[in-house]
């Protein structure tokens, strides 16, 4: 197939996997893991030869409280330090205005707060490490300190190829 | 496919969405420029709205219909976006079966009523209320990958700015609706809905004076001289079928076809319901006393009419025939003549699926009479007038 990426403009993102429900993060470590699809679009075919980029999209993270910025690892073993694991960091991701950004006011639709991270290095190490099978995402949310119970809703979490 | 015409479809999931409101577009185009005082079936109704909707408001998607799409796997965009339109769809079609039934009352086809509701909507954009819908036309809801959830995930993201979207511009809609789908007012429906939708912020303080600019269009058009001129005009009586051929009537049944006139509105008859229709039948003459006859419209032959009550169309007491006939001085020898209005029976009769308007059958079925009966029509015309008109 005839590539139609126009090296003109930026690349076309595909969305390759996604969490199906929305879950909960809380003052604890939380773990949640998305099938990843092989890419069928633009990202499959791009021959352009520059090199293919992935993003990690948060999106429409809501909460009725005020809760501590999280740090967002990928294929984090479960139980680890992951002060012992940089290269699996993928972004922090922070709470400031997350209680505006739930509710309707004047013209904010209440989306909540939405964070997309570039993950390519992160998930280029993993592979070449053998710890990640392109098959599935583990993401682990870790809070930093919090002196009170806090709780968000993370709506998804999706990876685009781009 | 080109390839540059690929990267442009690819970067614009939502093409095939623009397509569609502009098909809407053609289609209530072609359906004529209408004006407030056309009455169409519930269904017809219903088609027109929906199309109305599309053409209108789904513009106003086109972003969310994007999301929609770049949040979906590749080889689902196509079905997120069918699902996100049906759930969008389906709260406005609620809306619309209500317009629909309100449209068959005959207050909606005045241009008071269009008036009133641009009116309603000018005060609404002023609400607290009006604003969180406005908002909510911009939410973005999580879509789940695959399977079931991710159908359901759509249409629940449809259907979620399908509901803001009517509660912002329900009045709207409801106005524009009641011009007829007005091409005047359905541009300045978008025209409104583009200054709150597409600025970044929303241009409400001239929305607002749109909207009251059209409810002052409406105002006017509803008071002004020339609209009542426009209205006298349409009163004029048309000729929808006629039948100049001298016939006669006798003891038995009498069965005679009404062709319908070039330009006849007999095809139209359930889109036009500020219109009445007329048959008459004219220059009845007899030598002497004749029996009093039932007039029936498209009976079918050889039926009981006892079933067929709703083809009635009339009664002819033939009293005073004989003097009719023969004229005195003062009084010219033109007969009896009788006229009936046979709106009811003949919107009754058009919305029947063997309704033919090319032309109409006229029965005339005699009582019972022992004597020998011989009376001579002149001619039976069906005209279309409005009430009050000449």
């Amino acid at each position: 197939m005839q590539s139609p990426h126009d090296p003109n403009q930026p690349p076309i993102p595909e969305m390759v996997g996604a969490t199906s429900e929305p879950f909960l993060i809380r003052e604890a470590p939380t773990f949640i893991s998305f099938d990843v699809h092989a890419p069928t679009g633009p990202a499959l075919i791009r021959d352009d030869r520059t090199p293919r980029t992935a993003h990690l999209g948060i999106e429409n993270i809501t909460g009725k409280v005020d809760v501590p910025p999280f740090a967002v690892y990928l294929n984090l073993p479960e139980g680890s330090d992951p002060a012992r694991h940089p290269f699996r960091y993928a972004g922090s991701l922070p709470m400031f205005g997350i209680v505006e950004m739930s509710q309707v006011r004047g013209h904010h639709p209440a989306n909540g707060l939405t964070y997309r991270f570039d993950v390519t290095n992160v998930l280029l190490r993993l592979a070449v490490l053998k710890e990640w099978d392109a098959r599935t995402l583990r993401v682990t949310f870790i809070p930093e300190p919090w002196p009170q119970a806090a709780e968000a809703q993370v709506g998804r979490v999706s990876l685009y190829f781009q | 496919m080109t390839p540059r015409l690929r990267q442009f479809l690819w970067r614009h999931p939502e093409w095939w969405t623009v397509l569609l409101c502009g098909a809407a577009w053609v289609t209530l185009l072609a359906a004529g420029w209408q004006h407030a005082g056309h009455q169409m079936p519930v269904m017809t109704e219903i088609w027109h709205w929906m199309l109305m909707v599309l053409a209108m408001m789904a513009p106003f998607t086109l972003d969310r219909v994007r999301v929609a799409a770049e949040a979906s796997l590749w080889a689902r965009r196509n079905r997120a976006i069918a699902g996100f339109l049906a759930g969008y769809l389906a709260p406005w079609l609620g809306v619309g079966v209500v317009a629909a039934w309100l449209r068959q009352e005959s207050w909606t086809h005045s241009y008071a009523a269009p008036a009133s509701f641009f009116a309603i909507a000018a005060v609404w954009m002023a609400t607290t209320l009006h604003t969180r819908a406005l908002a909510g036309c911009h939410r973005r809801c999580p879509l789940a990958p695959v399977g079931w959830r991710a159908d359901r995930d759509c249409l629940r993201f449809g259907g979620t700015i399908g509901i803001a979207c009517v509660a912002s511009c329900w009045p709207l809609m409801l106005a524009c609706a009641f011009t007829g789908h007005s091409v005047i007012a359905m541009a300045g429906g978008m025209a409104v809905s583009a200054m709150e939708r597409w600025p970044y912020r929303p241009r409400q303080r001239e929305a607002w004076q749109a909207t009251a600019a059209l409810a002052g269009i409406y105002v006017v058009l509803a008071i002004l001289p020339s609209a009542t001129a426009f209205a006298e005009q349409a009163s004029k009586p048309v000729i929808a079928a006629v039948n100049s051929t001298p016939f006669t009537l006798g003891a038995k049944a009498t069965h005679i076809s009404l062709p319908a006139s070039k330009n006849s509105p007999l095809p139209h008859i359930n889109h036009r319901p500020e219109k009445r229709y007329f048959l008459g039948i004219e220059n009845l003459r007899s030598e002497v006393d004749s029996p009093a006859f039932a007039v029936y419209l498209n009976l079918p032959p050889d039926s009981d009419i006892a079933k067929y009550s709703h083809h009635f169309a009339g009664h002819m007491p033939m009293f005073g025939i004989r003097e009719a006939t023969r004229g005195k001085p003062g009084f010219p020898k033109t007969g009896l003549t009788y006229r009936f209005d046979v709106t009811n029976a003949l919107r009754r009769l058009a919305s029947q699926p063997k309704w033919d308007p090319a032309q109409l059958r006229v029965s005339f079925i005699t009582e019972r009479w022992e004597g020998n009966t011989e009376v001579r029509v002149g001619q039976v015309v069906l005209v279309e007038s409005v009430p009050g008109g000449q």
